[in-house]
């Protein structure tokens, strides 16, 4: 055999593929017979022609008859051999396991964008464990790995009572792989939905959780991913136990954006700081707001943000105009003291929030004893704080009306105004109107959690009381004439290009009607000397706000984009 | 992939042609020599799996092993398509 020492290197990547061929169809042949094809076939990271040769050689030995061991005493004929038995060759293929040594996985229990849990059996000692097999894809690098395999060794020496124990922390043919105990049970987030559970109930055990989160926090561990999907409830004790320690913080957030994403899917429980990208700097604070948003779903039956299906967009406004409706806002039947409690876990502010998971444990607890709790419900100005941050369109017109309305009562008991009761009339009816407005728009923008629709409409009713309002007085040659470009200004602040273009053009078509009715109804009319370079600067204001606003990285649409951008070029 | 080259059709009746599994065996050479040894020794010399073992001073487990994959190997570079 010349050729055995005339490994040329143009050789060298068929050697190294002839190899891994050989290490992938060991390990497929170590599986049951059913199992191995589609276990070869799940290997989504191996070159796709190394999957099918792995399949071509399982086929043909599975026609020489699997049980090699049998054959093994006496030379087969050749014939035999390469042919096989190809009346045999149809095996059926099943779901398939990986054959993780000393495991017997049974079946799969979950299956998420990050990987797969299986239940299984460990042989030595014999007993019933979840494994949870992380995807490769995971990851954005081999780093990633050994850090998330660092973090998981970290939350194995975890020992609390409500905390899932880690048995083995390993890696399967690349893939990392956790081993833990086994809880016959479902998460909290099914238990929740189903709602078999009294509040109560719910609250004692969320009670327990902050007791283990706290426990962990002593030990430097942090979750980082509190969730109800998180927890697990014993089926017989009705214990609930936290899994997940600390796994959420090696994960490639981007790649989980692609796969519809976990970071935009369940953003709901994410603190503020976290869901800005900033999570490998999470501190515990950060599992207090996950607490706190547990809580909210128990108290309210949802998270305390929705995300909004696949519209990144809003999902970022959302976050980002964070603070939440307090529980008693979306139900009275929410006790002050635990919508206290709640509000003060979920405050954007870290510093804001309970320093420490025990002490939202034990006000939690003096809630449900009846006891007085120690967080303080805000004073009287973070309350307005609070009132004006979550309806700040509102909160803007109320104090321009009020401004304009009080100059408005000034020059009028100066004498300065013409006696005109209609005029002072409409004054205000158009002031009520406008306050009136704003509060419908405002109440259905937070209702619909920010619907472009809401704030398309509340604008239109404002140019509109505005035209109204300049038709009664002096139209086109009126000193109110700059609160259109005010307007126009003002629309920029809603991070929609789009809204601009349309409060500009609404603007625009409410001058000139302006313009032309004076110039019918009355002698007096504006010279196209003035009018003219009204409306050009108008258009101008407009277009200076959608300029600024598209170069800024405020704009929804370009923080998309750029996400999105991110992604793609990751992918590629 | 050099391979996709070298896949022979089909050759659904006996006898084997011996000169395509000789091409292959040499081309398994060139990948692993080991393997084409126990392919051969085995094959055409007729040794059972520790005679081989005790011929290329290897364990019995390592020659069950490299023969189950050669021989895999082997037919189904021989059979690209069972049908």
């Amino acid at each position: 055999m010349e050729h055995q020492h005339q490994l040329s290197d143009e050789n060298f990547d068929d050697v190294a593929a002839y190899e891994q061929v050989q290490r992938l169809f060991m390990a497929a042949v170590e599986l049951p017979v059913e199992s191995q094809f589609s276990w070869v076939e799940s290997l989504t990271d191996i070159h796709p022609l190394i999957v099918k040769q792995v399949l071509a050689a399982l086929k043909a030995d599975a026609a020489c008859g699997a049980n090699s061991e049998e054959s093994d005493g006496q030379a087969p004929a050749l014939a035999e051999t390469v042919h096989g038995n190809q009346g045999k060759t149809q095996k059926s293929r099943s779901r398939v396991f990986p054959p993780i040594p000393n495991y017997e996985i049974i079946e799969e229990i979950d299956r998420g964008g990050m990987g797969v849990v299986y239940r299984a059996r460990q042989h030595r000692p014999d007993r019933m464990v979840a494994i949870k097999m992380m995807k490769m894809g995971a990851f954005s690098s081999e780093t990633d790995v050994e850090r998330f395999l660092n973090e998981a060794n970290a939350a194995s020496s975890l020992d609390h009572a409500a905390v899932v124990p880690i048995y083995e922390v390993g890696e399967f043919l690349g893939e990392p792989f956790i081993v833990m105990k086994f809880i016959d049970g479902e998460t909290f987030s099914r238990v929740l939905k189903r709602g078999e559970i009294s509040t109560t109930e719910a609250i004692q055990k969320l009670c327990v959780v902050s007791q283990a989160i706290a426990d962990a926090h002593e030990h430097g561990i942090i979750h980082r991913d509190l969730k109800p999907s998180n927890i697990l409830i014993d089926r017989n004790s009705g214990k609930p136990w936290v899994t997940d320690f600390g796994l959420a913080k090696n994960l490639d957030t981007d790649a989980s954006l692609t796969s519809a994403g976990d970071i935009m899917g369940t953003p709901g429980y994410m603190a503020p700081e976290q869901a800005f990208g900033q999570s490998k700097t999470a501190s515990p604070s950060a599992d207090v707001y996950g607490l706190g948003a547990i809580l909210y779903v128990i108290l309210t039956g949802r998270p305390p943000i929705q995300s909004v299906d696949g519209d990144i967009a809003k999902t970022i406004e959302l976050i980002r105009e964070h603070d939440v409706v307090a529980p008693r806002e979306l139900s009275r039947a929410v006790s002050h003291e635990l919508n206290t409690v709640c509000i003060k876990a979920l405050e954007t502010d870290p510093a804001l929030r309970y320093s420490h998971a025990g002490e939202f444990g034990d006000d939690l607890q003096r809630c449900l004893d009846g006891e007085a709790i120690s967080a303080r419900s805000r004073g009287l100005f973070r309350k307005i704080h609070r009132w004006t941050r979550h309806r700040p369109g509102l909160a803007v017109t109320l104090v321009t009306v009020g401004v304009f309305y009080v100059y408005h009562l000034i020059v009028d008991s100066a004498g300065l105004l013409p006696n005109d009761d209609f005029f002072k009339t409409t004054v205000s009816i158009v002031v009520l109107l406008t306050v009136f407005n704003a509060w419908f728009w405002q109440h259905w923008l937070r209702r619909t959690q920010g619907a472009a629709w809401t704030l398309y409409a509340w604008t239109t009713g404002e140019v509109a009381l505005l035209t109204c309002l300049l038709l009664a007085g002096d139209g086109a040659s009126s000193g109110l004439i700059p609160a259109y470009f005010v307007l126009v200004a003002a629309s920029g602040l809603r991070c929609r290009p789009m809204l601009i273009g349309y409060v500009t053009t609404l603007s625009v078509v409410g001058y000139v009607s302006l313009w032309a009715y004076s110039a019918r109804a009355t002698q007096e009319t504006v010279t196209p000397l003035v009018g003219i370079p009204t409306l050009l600067a108008l258009c101008l204001v407009g277009l200076i706000q959608y300029i600024a606003l598209r170069k800024s990285s405020v704009s929804l649409e370009s923080q998309v984009s750029t996400r999105l951008d991110r992604v793609h070029s990751k992918s590629q | 992939m050099k391979y996709e080259e070298t896949v022979i059709p089909d050759i659904s009746g006996d006898p084997v042609d011996m000169v395509i599994v000789d091409d292959l065996l040499e081309r398994l050479a060139e990948l692993n020599p080991r393997h084409a040894r126990v392919f051969e020794l085995r094959c055409f010399g007729g040794l059972d799996v520790s005679e081989t073992a005790s011929v290329l001073e290897v364990s019995v487990a390592t020659i069950k092993n490299d023969w189950r994959f050669a021989r895999a190997w082997l037919a189904s570079q021989l059979n690209p398509e069972p049908k």
